[in-house]
């Protein structure tokens, strides 16, 4: 790796402390979800409640805990992978489509699970454990076929990938669209529900362990790829003068950030902003050098996803707690009207 | 990489930590309460006199405002139905099956969770059957009520094809209808009606279709009195009587289904049939 001398093996000083920083906020946001919880006041209501709970409670918190900040980091390292891939400090991790793949997969199942026969069987073994497999397939489906588009395009360059994610996310919500017209009308909720995004407060063991397996994995291949990543963001030319691999690095980053909003997809839903604003929220905090920004991005993202929910614990309008997507969207909508403002200030 | 470590290592500490709770815990006590995460059972579950023991509620459920909700469109709030230590959880199973987070409850929780589809008075008649084996209702009101629902079931089978045409309107941007094999339709049916469209599921229609089935009485189930007004600007070829029918009761199958085809009756009957 030629790039290495280039940036320092230890982030600098401002680094190191926005990493601490960040790492004491997750920490801090960790806390007073495990304190902050939901429960039954003297009246018969619900209403919020804070301290330590009894060992069921407090595995749901300790459960819900580990989902949020696990998809918290997975967003957030897969929005930098995409932002470093299409040199966009806009681009999400649902830029490629995956989110409306992983839709699509879900309608598909629920509609062939309505059909009888061979195509229900087919139908209820995809929706199994709330669908995992449904929209696990049809996230990866989604990175396949920008995959396969992009390499009929010649490469994996960031016009032709975002050109490729805009016609899978259409495609995929057009089939979306379609199903929608042929489920019953009551179906169509359940979808609504998936969209708003949700936080497994019991998520089953293996999928908590292979979520944070991929997320630590992909953390520490980013920290170690993070010098070819730094000259990568420079250009085309002045990284392939350095020798770094750009179009393996691209496929790499293609990838590791469609695997991990495929993860996302599936533990949590569809939640928006926290995989866009995490990078910068890392970014901010740490320094340009992306092997703080990586760091920062992972921490960033989970304190964001903790934060949101252990709000949502003190937030009920009458309808019970706030779905933890309108959260983040609501939060998340002027935030990212906040960047393009900066952005256009700076310019 | 030390703090990235550490976060690995907490995870790798906290995962099996989640799973000590599968192991059998010590027994809890679960009362006798009934949280409800679906609004036509709760309609059934307060028809069979059992309302005072509800104890949890949908957004959506009616009648039970002062209850706290325990599950929305995004799932069910764990902690808070935890809390109320319900013995019966009643719900209607998403396509997706039931949730993964409730049936984990269940298992730490100990309670019992009643329901399935309720996509008509079969589907109504195996609810009262359910939640009367749970020790749910007052014997005399699921008998009532069982015997309405069975009478709702045998005059719908009873229906005669050359019973005036109906057409079944919920939306009317765009025209959406109760198709053959649906829960209005088989109000329709027991209400001396026949559903004018052949198709099954609830259907979209454009105008022409609407106009092309020569309906003898649309019936509309709306809030909207306006409507009936939009209704009024089609080009029929013979107008068709129209009928408002209030209440979002109307598009929720529950034990209120042998009242719905009450007042159906007496619409059709009001509209010359």
């Amino acid at each position: 790796m030629s790039g290495s001398s280039r940036t320092p093996r230890i982030p600098s000083a401002r680094g190191r402390g926005g990493i601490v920083g960040l790492f004491l906020i997750a920490a801090i946001a960790a806390g007073c979800r495990l304190l902050l919880g939901r429960g039954i006041d003297a009246d018969g209501g619900a209403t919020t409640v804070v301290g330590l709970p009894e060992a069921v409670l407090l595995e749901i918190r300790v459960s819900t805990i580990l989902a949020a900040a696990t998809a918290g980091a997975a967003l957030g390292l897969s929005g930098l992978a995409f932002q470093t891939l299409l040199r966009n400090p806009l681009a999400s991790p649902w830029v490629l489509g995956v989110s409306s793949g992983a839709g699509f997969g879900l309608m598909l199942a629920m509609w062939l699970a309505r059909l009888g026969g061979g195509a229900a069987m087919v139908g209820g073994m995809l929706l199994a454990g709330a669908g995992i497999p449904a929209s696990a397939i049809g996230a990866l489906l989604a990175i396949s076929i920008v995959w396969m588009l992009s390499r009929r395009l010649g490469g994996f360059d960031p016009v032709g990938l975002v050109l490729c994610g805009v016609v899978t996310s259409a495609t995929f919500g057009a089939g979306i669209m379609l199903l929608q017209h042929l489920v019953p009308s009551g179906v169509r909720g359940d979808l609504v529900g998936w969209m708003m995004g949700r936080i497994p407060e019991l998520a089953p063991r293996w999928l908590l362990a292979v979520a944070g397996g991929s997320v630590g994995l992909v953390t520490i291949i980013g920290w170690r790829a993070s010098s070819m990543l730094d000259a990568a963001s420079l250009g085309d030319d002045e990284a392939r003068s350095i020798g770094v691999p750009l179009e393996a690095m691209r496929r790499w980053l293609l990838v590791l950030g469609g695997g991990l909003a495929a993860i996302a997809v599936v533990l949590v839903g569809p939640i928006a902003f926290v995989g866009l604003l995490a990078p910068h929220a890392g970014r901010r905090l740490t320094g340009a050098g992306h092997r703080g920004v990586v760091l920062g991005t992972v921490l960033a993202g989970a304190s964001m996803l903790l934060v949101a929910d252990a709000v949502r614990q003190v937030v009920d309008l009458g309808g019970g707690r706030l779905p933890v997507g309108v959260l983040t969207a609501l939060v998340g909508g002027p935030a990212f009207l906040g960047l393009l403002l900066q952005g256009r200030g700076r310019a | 990489m030390v703090v990235l470590l550490g976060l690995l290592g907490l995870q790798a500490l906290l995962v099996p930590l989640i799973g000590c709770a599968d192991e059998p815990g010590p027994e809890r006590t679960t009362g006798l309460g009934i949280a409800s995460l679906s609004p036509a059972m709760t309609t059934i579950v307060r028809d069979l006199g059992a309302g005072d023991r509800l104890v949890g509620r949908t957004p959506w459920c009616r009648g039970v405002d002062d209850l706290p909700v325990v599950g929305a469109l995004d799932g069910v709030d764990a902690e808070v139905l935890v809390g109320l230590r319900p013995g019966v959880v009643v719900h209607q199973p998403p396509a997706a099956g039931t949730d993964p987070v409730l049936l984990a409850l269940r298992e730490r929780v100990g309670f019992t969770i009643v329901g399935g589809r309720l996509d008509g008075s079969d589907d109504v008649i195996a609810a009262i059957d359910a939640l009367s084996a749970a020790g749910i209702g007052d014997d005399s009101l699921v008998a009532r009520h069982r015997t309405a629902m069975e009478r709702v079931r045998s005059a719908a089978a009873e229906s005669r094809d050359d019973a005036r045409s109906v057409l079944v309107l919920f939306a009317l941007d765009p025209f959406a209808a109760a198709g053959r094999e649906t829960y209005l339709d088989e109000v329709v049916r027991a209400a001396g009606g026949r559903n004018v469209t052949t198709r099954p599921g609830w259907i979209e229609l454009s105008v022409e279709e609407v106009v092309g089935l020569h309906p003898e009485v649309v019936l509309l189930v709306s809030s909207d009195v306006s409507a009936v007004d939009t209704l009024g600007a089609i080009p029929w070829t013979v107008p068709p009587a129209v009928v408002a029918l209030d209440g979002a009761e109307a598009l929720e199958p529950s034990t209120r289904m042998p009242d719905l085809v009450e007042r159906v009756e007496s619409l059709l009957a009001g509209a010359g049939m």
